[in-house]
């Protein structure tokens, strides 16, 4: 019964296209997701009530809300917040950067508070302005700590990436969608999709796994 | 040049420094001692900006710097005041030489060509030139304290402060740094420098200061502190870390 692979022929430059849609989703949204990241934790942290609370409250939200729920609130109140239409992708980007941003942050408020606490004196007692310490110090000691658990959160985006299909985005999940619709074959096209999902995420295993011990012979 | 006034700290609760007062004057060599827990390190933390009074004040040559002020004020502090501390915290992913540089290079803006010929003077005099490129992981103890005093040095304080900077070596590897340490105060050095070491305070200290659950309870000549103590409490501190 799952024998009927001939759509493949037809459809695989839609799922090829889907794969690399997919990868730009993921490779992407992990970049702004840093950035926003960094941005929230450093809130978070701040001695400034307001900003540690408006952080502390949107990562709480992102976290407690499910991330299709937030695609469709990005999709409806993108364009309203901005006054004009957003492309599908850039909403779909946007929506998974928000998201991550928020796992991310509090990826390297932990990564932060593991080292030392010297470290911030020392360099506050030299006169290190405050925002080389957190770039040129603090920063590149936390990110060796947490290469790990950003790799997960990669690995977590390309997953994710799956639900703004929702969105008409042409991603790996879409193309599936497509064939299933045309050719009236169900679990075929699906078993395709899982398939090239975990290529993706098996390779990128492998590619942090090299990171890692990269390092690790650096330190 | 830095005085504590009538200085004050509470964490919560918790009073650890009662009615603090202390000056520093140029070129002296203030040994502070006392009992594990009674404030030492709040202490000379307020000296640079580290803890904020809950009252009193904090002055730097006649200036108040404790409580809210400028960056600016804030700046010249860090700049004439530095500090050692006792786990060294020498920046681990940076190379020696990068550990001594940094902060004259972002701090006082001086080219590479300056800081490089400086880390390499700093390095000659503490026998340490081999080590500009190592990382502080391939170093011994002794080896990482002094150029955590190098780095401190690079930025031409007019103040050190250490804070029981040999308490966490290996025995083996306290000599190194005290002897750095006394060459510093022989050249003039104003420090105040929290320690054990009863060699150091005697060869080179001007004063000890005894603190004692938040207050000082005495202060005077190595000599009179270590030999002619007034108060019970000082001589049993002293007899503690004399035979121990
Ligand atoms: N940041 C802090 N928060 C709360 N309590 C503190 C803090 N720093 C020091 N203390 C308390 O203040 C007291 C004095 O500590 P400290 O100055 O480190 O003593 P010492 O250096 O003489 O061993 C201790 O009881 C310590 O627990
Ligand atoms: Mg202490």
């Amino acid at each position: 019964m799952f024998s009927n692979y001939s759509f493949i022929t037809e459809y695989w430059p839609l799922f090829m296209h889907g794969l690399v849609t997919t990868i730009e989703l993921a490779v992407i949204s992990i970049v702004l997701g840093l950035l926003l990241g960094i941005a929230l934790a450093v809130m978070k942290m701040s001695k400034s009530n307001l900003l540690s609370l408006i952080a502390k409250t949107y990562i709480g939200f992102i976290r407690n809300t499910p991330l299709l729920v937030q695609i469709y609130i990005v999709y409806i109140g993108l364009p309203q917040l901005l006054g004009f239409s957003v492309n599908d992708f850039v909403t779909g980007i946007v929506a998974l950067t928000l998201y991550s941003g928020a796992y991310i942050a509090e990826i390297i408020r932990s990564g932060i508070q593991s080292l030392p606490v010297g470290q911030t004196e020392a360099a506050e007692s030299l006169g290190i302005p405050s925002y080389r310490i957190l770039l040129n110090i603090i920063l590149p000691q936390a990110f060796k700590n947490i290469l790990p658990a950003l790799g997960n959160q990669l690995i977590g985006n390309v997953k994710d990436s799956s639900l703004v299909s929702v969105l008409g985005i042409t991603d790996i999940m879409f193309a599936a969608q497509t064939v299933r619709g045309s050719t009236a074959l169900g679990l075929e096209p699906m078993i395709i999709a899982s398939a090239l999902y975990l290529v993706i995420c098996l390779i990128l295993n492998q590619i942090l796994a090299l990171f890692e011990r990269r390092m690790r012979h650096d330190a | 040049m830095l005085e504590l006034r009538h200085v004050t700290k509470k964490f919560g609760n918790n009073t650890v420094l009662h009615d603090i007062n202390l000056k520093v004057h140029n070129g002296e060599v203030v040994v502070i001692i006392g009992p594990s827990g009674s404030g030492k390190s709040t202490l000379i933390r307020h000296m640079n900006l580290l803890e904020q009074p809950t009252s009193g004040k904090v002055l730097f040559q006649d200036k108040i710097i404790s409580g809210s002020i400028s960056k600016k004020a804030q700046q010249r502090v860090h700049e004439n005041i530095g500090m050692v501390f006792q786990h060294f915290d020498l920046f681990p992913h940076f190379t020696v030489r990068q550990n001594i540089s940094y902060a004259p290079r972002v701090v006082k803006h001086l080219s590479k060509s300056q800081t490089d010929r400086q880390s390499t003077e700093l390095l000659k005099e503490m026998d340490l030139e081999n080590k500009a490129d190592a990382y502080p992981d391939q170093l011994s103890g002794g080896q990482q304290q002094r150029i955590a005093i190098i780095r401190s040095l690079a930025m031409n304080p007019k103040v050190m402060l250490f804070d029981e900077p040999t308490s966490a070596l290996d025995p083996e590897m306290v000599e190194e740094v005290l002897k750095s340490m006394k060459k510093l105060a022989k050249s003039g050095m104003t420090m105040v420098v929290v320690t054990h070491e009863m060699g150091f305070a005697q060869e080179v200290g001007s004063r000890v200061v005894f603190v004692d659950r938040g207050h000082i309870l005495e202060q005077g000549t190595p000599d009179e502190i270590f030999h002619h103590a007034k108060h019970e409490r000082t001589k049993n501190f002293i007899s503690k870390i004399l035979y121990t």
